[in-house]
């Protein structure tokens, strides 16, 4: 029964002494890993910002807005040296990680997440650069500036709807099926359409399937917003 | 009452299947062809009851004899196609819709069998660069119709009408300003006048052209100004140089919501109408708009206007009417339609009678019309794709305007038809559509 003892006493000893030596790597390399892990995010959401950055520059360089153009390349100016620092960061702690120098590259990914932060306030910030608003093409003009508040965003913010057109056009018997209607640009009670003047037109015509596209794809935000004032 | 028992049988069984789900998809009917286009396809079948199939006036007599009215039942099928393809810069649309009409000759089968063809109706639309500042349209819309509009010549005469318009718009960035350009051309021809010289003189072509604005101030309300000229030439007519016209109409007004339940539209402005003689007038439409919800909606006003005409030169409208819409748990519509016109056509142009034609005469003086037309009816939606319409229409005119034909007959007899074109009208119809 003695030698029982001492020998699970003697295996308890063992086993602890080599259970911990053979731990201790693990843990460090799972430190490692983890270290080498964020310095890799941190430095790819720096250089998606700095591409964001760009493409913004280039577009205001397309739109010919100087007002925005210069007050962005303040801050791209700041941002390229953050964007040095951080992407010799992001190699210094790789480095310093495959030389087991743990502690180091703790310090490194510290400064590295300094300048992560960094970037995105510089992007933040950015995107409050005001805009002249020259751009005169028609796919950006007229969407992004169509004062809304007047001319509204859906059919049932419009003036023919206020004058009760296309009240009805859902019930399939009442509606006119000879008529293919079109967007009704004029937006203003069918008086465009007559060379006479006239009453407005109690229908228009027929179930107007694709509007309901038009309507959709406005409210969906591919329209590019204008920028808060600095 | 066999096709009574099977649509009613029909319908039960769809009122069944009904559910909210097929309510709420209403607007995604149509075969999606590609992203952006849809195509419709429809099939309506339409008993009709008429009771005065050819509009005429009691008092017609031929040779003394009155020739009365006759009262039918007509079938219409009428089958129909819209395509559209609609997207953010541009709408390319085409529809053709037909109707035939099969007079069943319950009362008279010589006087209403004849009367059975073909309908066309059919609609060509562009509209292009419509985010753009500048954008262009274009519209062409055909009709062979038995029943044309025109005020002129009351009856049942078959009418082709081509309307092609093209239009240049300009909008600023903020889409509250735009302006439009349109120039266009009405080809308009009766095709009895192939056999009957009298209806050479109501064929036209008509160049039209006009310029409107507006500018949109406040939510859901714009002020318009419109100014149009058409020139219109009766090209086959007898008076040709007569009653050949350029009316021009300028008007502006103010349009749009004064509450949420309220909204008003007022235009007035100046009618010019320059024929033989020169007619100035004034054009006017006051309009009240009141909406209760979205299930109520009543339209009323008065309207007066000018247009041209072939042997008046031009006639003057006054009309009141009234609009009454009321939509009931989501299925059926009930409508109301009023409206009375007072017609009041311009001096007359007196054909000169050639050696060997009839001897037509028309009555001188001041021609004045009223209009009376009353039309209730009943829409259900059995589907979004599947509806009824139970409506009824009555058309009312009475006339001071007569004409006396006297005309010598192949074997040398003469023939005294004295028309007169004051008429009672009574129509009830069913319509069952399927349009998906």
């Amino acid at each position: 029964m003695k030698k029982l003892i001492v020998f699970m006493m003697l295996f308890g000893v063992v086993q602890f002494i080599f259970a911990k030596t053979e731990n201790e790597p693990a843990d460090t390399r799972s430190e490692a890993d983890s270290i080498l892990k964020e310095a890799a995010q941190k430095a790819a959401r720096v250089s998606e910002i700095e591409a964001v950055l760009d493409k913004v520059n280039k577009d205001a360089v397309k739109e010919k807005d100087v007002k925005w153009k210069v007050c962005l390349d303040s801050f791209i100016g700041t941002f390229k040296g953050v964007s040095l620092s951080a992407v010799k960061a992001g190699s210094k702690i790789e480095e310093l990680v495959l030389a087991g120098q743990i502690d180091e590259a703790k310090n490194q990914l510290i400064l590295l997440r300094g300048l992560a932060e960094s970037a995105e306030k510089t992007l933040t910030e950015s995107q409050t650069c005001e805009r002249q608003l020259t751009r005169v093409d028609a796919q950006s003009s007229v969407i992004k500036e169509v004062n809304t508040k007047i001319t509204g965003t859906l059919s049932n913010e419009s003036v023919n709807d206020a004058m009760g057109i296309g009240f009805s056009r859902e019930f399939v018997a009442d509606t006119d099926k000879s008529v293919v209607s079109g967007s009704d640009l004029a937006d203003a009670g069918g008086v465009d359409s007559s060379d006479v003047n006239v009453e407005s037109p109690g229908s228009q015509g027929e179930n107007p399937v694709s509007e309901t596209e038009i309507e959709d794809i406005i409210d969906t935000p591919d329209i590019i917003d204008v920028s808060p004032t600095k | 009452m066999t096709a009574f028992s099977v649509f009613f049988i029909l319908a039960s069984f769809c009122v069944q299947n009904v559910s909210a789900e097929d309510q709420q998809d209403e607007k995604k009917n149509g075969f999606r062809i590609t992203k952006d286009t849809v195509l419709n396809v429809g099939l309506s079948l339409t008993p009709e009851y008429e009771s005065n199939i050819t509009k005429a006036s009691e008092k017609t007599t031929i040779d003394g004899v009155k020739v009365g009215t006759v009262s039918d039942m007509i079938l219409h099928y009428s089958p129909s196609i819209r395509i559209k393809l609609d997207d953010m810069n541009k709408t390319v649309g085409f529809s053709v819709f037909l109707d035939y009409n099969h007079y069943l000759g319950l009362q008279d089968k010589d006087a209403s069998k004849k009367l059975s063809d073909l309908d066309i109706k059919s609609g060509l639309i562009g509209e292009f660069n419509k985010k753009g500042r500048a954008f262009f349209d274009f519209s062409n819309h055909f009709s062979r119709n038995a029943s044309p509009d025109g005020q002129d010549l009351s009856g049942r005469h078959k009418n082709i009408l081509d309307n092609f318009v093209l239009g240049l718009g300009l909008k600023n960035i903020e889409d509250t300003l735009l302006m439009k350009v349109q120039a266009g051309v009405d080809f308009n021809y009766y095709e009895e006048s192939k056999d009957q010289s009298a209806y050479k003189d109501y064929n036209y072509v008509s160049f039209v052209g006009d310029i409107f604005g507006r500018w949109k101030f406040l939510p859901k309300t714009t002020v318009f100004l419109k100014a149009a000229y058409r020139y219109q030439d009766y090209y086959e007519s007898s008076i040709r140089s007569d009653s050949r016209s350029m009316p021009v109409n300028i008007f502006a007004g103010i349009m749009g919501q004064i509450t949420p339940h309220l909204s008003a539209k007022l235009s007035a402005g100046y009618s010019v109408s320059i024929s033989k003689d020169i007619r100035h007038d004034y054009n006017a439409n006051a309009e009240l708009v009141f909406k209760y919800g979205k299930n109520t909606l009543l339209t009323s006003g008065y309207l007066r206007n000018m247009r041209p005409s072939p042997y008046y030169q031009h006639y003057s409208t006054h009309r009141l009417y009234l609009n009454f819409k009321q939509k009931m748990a989501r299925v059926l519509l009930a409508k109301l339609d009023f409206s009375y016109s007072f017609l009041e056509f311009g001096p007359q142009i007196i054909p000169d009678a050639a050696p060997g034609s009839p001897v037509v005469t028309i009555p001188g003086g001041v021609r004045e019309d009223q209009l009376l037309m009353l039309n209730p009816s009943l829409s259900y939606n059995i589907l979004s794709w599947f509806g009824l319409k139970l409506s009824y229409e009555l058309e009312y005119r009475t006339s001071d305007y007569d004409r006396l034909v006297v005309e010598t007959l192949p074997d040398a007899t003469t023939r005294t038809v004295h028309t007169y074109y004051d008429f009672i009208d009574h129509k009830v119809l069913l319509n069952i559509a399927l349009d998906y």
